[in-house]
């Protein structure tokens, strides 16, 4: 309100046409300013967020496109009746972002807090925790395949030194290892995310709560209970959030370690949907399985901010 | 409580919800519009004037690319009002690039086209016809007939859509030094085959009798080894059956795939090609399947005595068999604006000149007449070796049914772990082949329905 009076008010004593003249250019030019962010997003992110709903429920694949025709439902019909990879890579999805987001932001925590303490070198240390998440993920697949490998994989070379295994494992060719494998090598490259963001809401916590908490007679465990992790709940809140989404897309890792394999142990949805339309070129199926990637996430991400109760005291 | 406020908040985290799951759709977007280089073609058809075309080459890397290079260097001398922009892709998303150039027409003018595309491009009318062009060339009658009549017969309307440059077969590849100090017969038949595995194992000194590609492109190591096996000689019969999980397909992807782990390196489960072939180049396995294109890097990591190529072992009742189509050609797109300028390349590429070059850098077979005379051909035995099994009569030739749009993807996508989970004993035999068949036959009868064929 007060912005349009201040407007309006020198504007009084000219006439009415110039006034109503000035008035829309002065309303229209904020809009002009956003207007090329607005075209931005419209064109790099509702365009193709769009097209992909559209596609889906088509019959798109670009190397037979004398099939391409109208589907309804149908592509979805498939995926929930007939799909027998949809499921299965479901489950391994949920296993993934679970068990990475969980273990990250556990050992996430621990690496802030013992970064939070006053010690020698601590610029230094600090610097070469962040390093793995500096790395790409091709250079970290590239690291981790090499560590696992069956005949030259340092991993084995130490379980046996250990006296754990006897003879060497194909890690990442065994079903029963190979998640777990990708598992820890994204495990590496994730804790430093939440380390970062966590260290930075750590330091951000006043020290009056912390001298008020030891006054009050509280030990290291409640200070960190009542004190430290009720001040990062926010932080928790949003990382984890962004975390999920990200886990639930990533591929980098799995497509450079496993391909999605041993006999699609490997396969989470994403993964599924990149194999899919990368190499099947199957844009119709793989889109229809997207946007359903889509609900999930965004289902997830509603009820997660609700009941984790997002900005609220 | 439930007021306005809740209703903001609400809204709120509907907002940022929908922001965060937005993402992983932005992200699906990205691989669509990959390739497209654009098509040159700067200027008019004729031949005598200048001109820019594109070409676009299936499996560029260290060892094809130069040679590409070279021959372009030799043909712009030749024709110096031609210019050849080369674009190299590599051999996995090679198809994938065509793909998505043929979706968005902006194709090059050449490019270098596994026989077994072309149905699918001449069906989606990507390709120009070169049978007017072929004719009045030089090169007529010199090119390998059987080669020209199977790219005609496997598209819709019979054209001549490729000219095949260089011809390929699949062979085992051997460790003759080991065979001999074993005492084992170097194997010609499928039993042989696997007593051979087994007595050349020693697992004490880290030596296997064979490994098997459970990785990438393990499909076509195993459709290859099905049809030399059973020696059948049609995928899918006249009736929309698949023949892929005849019994006699099962005995043998039982037996064959039961090899692993016992008598080969337990990483086989995810060998992709390089891993294969470095297992029989560091020398710990005495056996692997491949193609004779390999012969470059075994001739670099082997001595002469420590390799040789042998036919597929023969079926029960003698006879060769190998895939049909088993050729790469130079193919012109149909939205060149220099069809004069690209076929002249197409032709060069093809004199017995570029070709002896080629297939010799490469050591596969040439499909010009005048170059299997040549000294390199007659003293190159993995070369007399893949003639021995061509120019026998009885050998059978099958047909995979290249014209399916997603026969590439079946084998890609669902026959390749499909091995794997045999391999990993999640999957039998018999349960993985009957997959793979419905399959084919779902597309084959989609397929039908469409073209009435």
């Amino acid at each position: 309100m007060s912005y349009s009076q201040e407007v309006n008010e020198p504007a009084l004593k000219i006439n009415k046409a110039v006034q109503k003249k000035r008035f829309t250019k002065k309303k229209l030019i904020p809009y002009l300013f956003i207007l090329p962010s607005f075209l931005f997003i419209m064109g790099f992110l509702f365009y193709p967020i769009a097209m992909v709903f559209y596609y889906s429920v088509q019959h798109y694949d670009i190397s037979a496109p004398y099939y391409n025709r109208f589907a309804g439902l149908e592509n979805f019909v498939q995926i929930f009746t007939q799909d027998k990879l949809f499921f299965p890579s479901l489950l391994n999805s949920l296993k993934w972002v679970v068990s990475e987001v969980g273990l990250q932001l556990v050992f996430g925590m621990i690496l802030a807090l013992l970064l939070n303490q006053t010690f020698k070198f601590r610029g230094m240390i600090r610097a070469v925790a962040f390093v793995p998440w500096a790395i790409s993920g091709v250079l970290a697949s590239v690291m981790w395949s090499l560590m696992f490998n069956e005949h030259m994989g340092v991993l084995n070379d130490l379980l046996m030194k250990i006296g754990l295994i006897n003879e060497p494992m194909a890690f990442l060719a065994n079903t029963s290892t190979a998640f777990g494998a990708v598992v820890i090598a994204e495990l590496w490259r994730g804790i430093p995310f939440f380390a970062i963001t966590l260290l930075a809401g750590l330091q951000s916590i006043p020290n009056e709560l912390y001298e008020a908490a030891r006054v009050d007679g509280a030990n290291r465990w409640k200070t960190f209970i009542y004190v430290t992790l009720p001040q990062l709940k926010n932080t928790i809140i949003l990382t984890t959030l962004l975390r999920v989404v990200w886990e639930f897309n990533n591929v980098d890792l799995l497509f450079n370690l496993t391909g999605g394999g041993p006999a699609h142990s490997t396969t989470t949805l994403t993964m599924y949907i990149a194999e899919l339309a990368v190499h099947g070129s199957n844009f119709g199926y793989g889109s229809a399985l997207t946007v359903i990637s889509f609900g999930i996430l965004l289902v997830f991400a509603i009820l997660y901010l609700r009941l984790s109760r997002y900005e609220k005291e | 409580m439930f007021g306005k406020k809740w209703g903001i908040k609400w809204r709120q985290s509907v907002v940022l919800g929908t922001l965060a799951a937005g993402m992983v759709l932005a992200g699906c977007n990205g691989e669509e519009e990959t390739s497209s280089k654009s098509s040159a073609g700067t200027s008019s058809s004729g031949s005598d004037e200048a001109a820019t075309i594109t070409f676009w080459d299936e499996n560029a890397g260290p060892q094809r690319t130069p040679i590409w290079e070279e021959l372009i260097k030799r043909f712009e001398e030749e024709n110096p009002k031609i210019d050849v922009e080369y674009v190299g892709l590599p051999k996995d998303s090679a198809k994938s690039k065509l793909d998505a150039a043929i979706a968005a027409d902006d194709m090059p003018d050449v490019g270098s086209v596994q026989t077994s595309w072309l149905p699918e491009f001449s069906i989606r009318e990507a390709l120009l016809p070169l049978d007017d062009y072929y004719e009045n060339s030089e090169l007529n009658g010199l090119i390998n007939q059987g080669a020209l009549d199977f790219n005609k017969e496997i598209v819709q309307g019979n054209a001549l859509y490729g000219i095949p440059y260089t011809q390929n077969l699949d062979v085992l590849w051997v460790r003759p030094d080991w065979f001999e100090e074993a005492g084992v017969k170097i194997p010609e038949t499928w039993d042989e085959f696997f007593t051979a595995v087994e007595k050349m194992t020693d697992k004490a000194n880290n030596r296997y009798g064979y490994t098997i590609r459970g990785g990438a492109g393990g499909s076509f190591q195993l459709q290859r080894l099905m049809f030399a096996y059973n020696g059948f000689e049609e995928y899918v019969t006249e009736d929309g059956k698949s023949t892929l999980n005849d019994p006699k397909n099962v005995e043998f992807v039982e037996k064959y795939l039961s090899l692993y782990e016992t008598y080969t390196p337990k990483s086989d489960i995810t060998n992709g090609y390089k891993e294969m072939i470095a297992g029989f180049d560091t020398g710990v396995v005495a056996m692997v399947q491949h193609n004779i294109g390999s012969y470059g890097e075994h001739k670099k990591a082997l001595e002469e005595n420590q390799f040789q190529a042998i036919p597929l072992p023969k079926t029960e009742d003698g006879k060769y068999v190998a895939e049909g189509g088993n050729t790469i050609g130079l193919s012109i797109f149909k939205s060149t604006e220099n069809p004069d300028a690209a076929w002249k390349f197409v032709e060069f590429i093809n004199s017995a000149e570029s070709q002896s070059y080629w297939n010799e850098q490469v050591g596969q077979i040439p499909t010009n007449a005048d170059v299997i005379k040549e000294d390199w051909i007659q003293n190159s035995p993995h070369i007399q070796t893949a003639f021995a099994v061509y120019d026998d009569p009885n050998t059978i030739l099958y047909k995979p049914p290249f014209y399916l749009p997603d026969y590439r993807s079946i084998l890609d996508n669902l026959v390749d772990s499909g091995t794997q989970a045999v391999m990993s004993g999640e999957s039998t035999a018999q349960e993985f082949l009957d997959e793979w068949a419905k399959a084919i036959e779902d597309s084959q009868k989609q397929y039908s329905e469409h073209f009435g064929k």
